[in-house]
């Protein structure tokens, strides 16, 4: 059964996989990944899948041929069919495996010398998913012709792989394993019902596979009956699911340090002391201007009101660190009035932005990506006020900013001599 | 030609084409993501411009069946039928969607068939090359290179891209019939008699 690997498909695939692997992995290495997290760049290896799994699925079909071919199945035989399917889907296996393993070296780099190990349990899916791909080409590589089962494998594959990120219902598209590249933040981590509906249904098929390619309508039966066994667990699983497949991270962060208290990921506490430098200082600027902030800063988003979310990367710029505060502190949000309506309101978010920034001590120009500069003029003519007045400033405009109907009062002239 | 008709499995092939042109009209503007290397990290490519894929697929299945030793001895030519049979599929394509195209009614008419074109020419070019059996691959491949590197930064499609340009590029739609016509005559040449 061993066959000479100068016909097997896997020796001229090897190279465009290689090469589209190597290509493709580099360019989404250089696209936004959340740096220095382990899981989140193995998340984002798994878009590699739609190149290797249609890939391995193509060199499988292409041996299950060879099996037809041989007509084979008219003849006793001495090993278990699951033996022979073994042998046969060996080499495409091992494909998939350097696939899988080239995709997640070309995505390392982002995460090389950050804590942690690579997630392994994201790595089995996507081997679960690359073996359930091969043993269907296979499949289809018996059943059919070549001339229909070698393009049939690597379209339906690739299909399969592409199709359902791009229509609804949203849980659909967590079932082929490709939706876990637009996974994670660093506090977030792949949804545990995403990977164990992806992992069943690969692991359904591959049962389903081997079963129903034993001769015999019993065999078949039971081959269905699995298929449908896995299909309506792994559908139960991520049903619930929205179009992400992220959920918050578990796991403990370590707090430090009083006014704030920051409590920090693993990946981040290389970057405490740039964290506190920044954070700290900008945090006492706003206390001594009166505005009132929880006691703790946090890197996970919880519904708890003792703690300011500050979405952060693990290696954050002070000036991206800053603005992060500032839009924790002033969220960018819609109030419902405007959803259907206009929302006045909206004008004042860009100012006490602005203003919040200046207080905290960003320097002005490098708010400038950030704020249009006559909010920036705005906030600094605000800033030439007594320090009760800009408060009184701010709190009126932070409150107007979610009113949709009144224009807020942005003019410092209004607050000028008021509490004087 | 009963003989010729079964062992080319056009029944499937013209069930398979309709199919495809239907699907094609139902699922309308429905794009699927692809893997690019030179613009965004994928670009969406219309189904409908991937759907001519099916009946290609189905033809080269028809030509894998062929008992090539028998029809050698054939009296009547059988190439020529094959080619017909290519032909005949993209005519009645074209009756059937000129008419919805013109009317506006299927803006991508045109598109679906410059790819029935081009990947029926890049199958026929393949089978005295490749073989009948891997003949549906190059066509496969056409799209793929062409949604991996045939895109320029704004998504627009390059001037080899034919089978994911604009559905009413006529550089395309010629490259299209070009590529049939090559594919032709090199199947004549490919499989003539001994």
């Amino acid at each position: 059964m061993l066959v000479p690997w100068r016909s097997r498909a896997e020796t001229y695939l090897i190279a465009p996989l290689v090469i589209l692997t190597v290509a493709y992995g580099g360019s989404a290495a250089s696209r936004h990944v959340t740096e220095g997290y382990w899981t989140a760049v193995i998340a984002k290896a798994g878009l590699l899948l739609f190149i290797i799994a249609p890939i391995c699925a193509l060199a499988a079909a292409w041996e299950g041929a060879r099996y037809r071919r041989g007509e084979l199945h008219d003849y006793p035989a001495l090993r278990p069919q699951w033996q022979i399917v073994a042998v046969a889907v060996a080499p495409s296996m091992l494909l998939g495996v350097l696939g899988v393993s080239l995709a997640s070296v070309m995505l390392a780099p982002r995460a090389v010398g950050a804590p942690g190990i690579p997630n392994p349990w994201l790595l089995l899916v996507y081997l679960l998913v690359v073996a359930a791909h091969v043993m269907v080409g296979y499949t289809i590589g018996r059943w059919f012709l070549p001339a229909i089962a070698l393009p049939a494998a690597l379209l339906g594959s690739y299909v399969w792989l592409a199709y359902p990120a791009g229509i609804t219902p949203a849980w659909l598209r967590h079932l082929n394993g490709l939706s876990f590249e637009a996974c994670c933040a660093i506090d977030q981590m792949p949804a545990t019902r995403a990977m164990i509906g992806t992992g069943v249904l690969a692991s359904g098929v591959i049962i389903t596979v081997v079963v129903a390619l034993r001769s015999g309508r019993v065999s078949r039966l039971i081959g269905a009956g699995c298929l449908v066994l896995s299909g309506a667990v792994a559908v139960g699983a991520v049903w619930p699911l929205g179009p992400s497949a992220a959920e918050p991270r578990t796991g403990q962060q370590s707090c430090a340090g009083e006014s704030p208290t920051i409590c920090l990921w693993p990946e981040q506490e290389g970057a405490r002391q740039t964290i506190d430098q920044t954070l700290r200082p900008a945090y006492a600027n706003l206390a001594a201007a009166g505005i009132a902030l929880p006691p703790t800063v946090a890197t996970q988003d919880t519904p708890a009101t003792d703690q300011l979310f500050v979405p952060m990367e693990a290696v954050p710029r002070s000036t991206d660190l800053l603005w992060s505060l500032i839009v924790s502190i002033v969220p960018n949000t819609t109030p419902e009035c405007a959803v259907t309506g206009p929302h006045l309101g909206a004008e004042a978010l860009g100012p006490i932005s602005a203003w919040l920034a200046l207080t905290a001590g960003m320097p002005a120009a490098e708010l400038e990506s950030a704020v249009p500069p006559e909010d920036i003029a705005l906030a600094n003519r605000v800033r030439s006020l007594p320090g009760q007045q800009q408060l009184a400033w701010y709190e009126a405009n932070r409150a107007a900013a979610n009113d949709c109907t009144a224009r807020p009062p942005l003019d410092p002239a209004t607050f000028a001599g008021t509490l004087g | 030609m009963t003989w010729w008709w079964r062992s080319r499995g056009l029944t499937l092939t013209g069930v398979s084409l309709s199919i495809s042109v239907l699907m094609s009209v139902i699922l309308g503007e429905t794009v699927m993501p692809m893997p690019s290397l030179v613009s965004a990290l994928v670009v969406p490519v219309v189904l409908a411009l991937l759907a001519p894929l099916i009946p290609v697929i189905a033809t080269c299945y028809g030509l894998d069946r062929a008992v090539r030793r028998l029809e050698r001895l054939a009296v009547r030519d059988v190439v020529i039928r094959d080619q017909a049979a290519v032909l005949a599929m993209v005519a009645v394509t074209a009756a059937v969607i000129m008419p919805i195209w013109r009317a506006g009614i299927w803006p991508l008419g045109l598109g679906y068939l410059r790819n029935l074109m081009g990947c029926l020419g890049l199958a026929l070019l393949a089978v005295p090359m490749l073989g009948a059996r891997l003949a549906a691959l190059p066509p496969v491949a056409a799209v793929i290179i062409s949604a991996l590197l045939g895109t320029g930064m704004g998504g627009a499609a390059k001037w080899w891209a034919w089978p994911i340009a604009d559905a009413d590029s006529w550089w395309a739609f010629l490259s299209g019939v070009a590529i049939l016509a090559v594919g032709l005559v090199a199947y004549r040449v490919g499989e003539r008699r001994p």
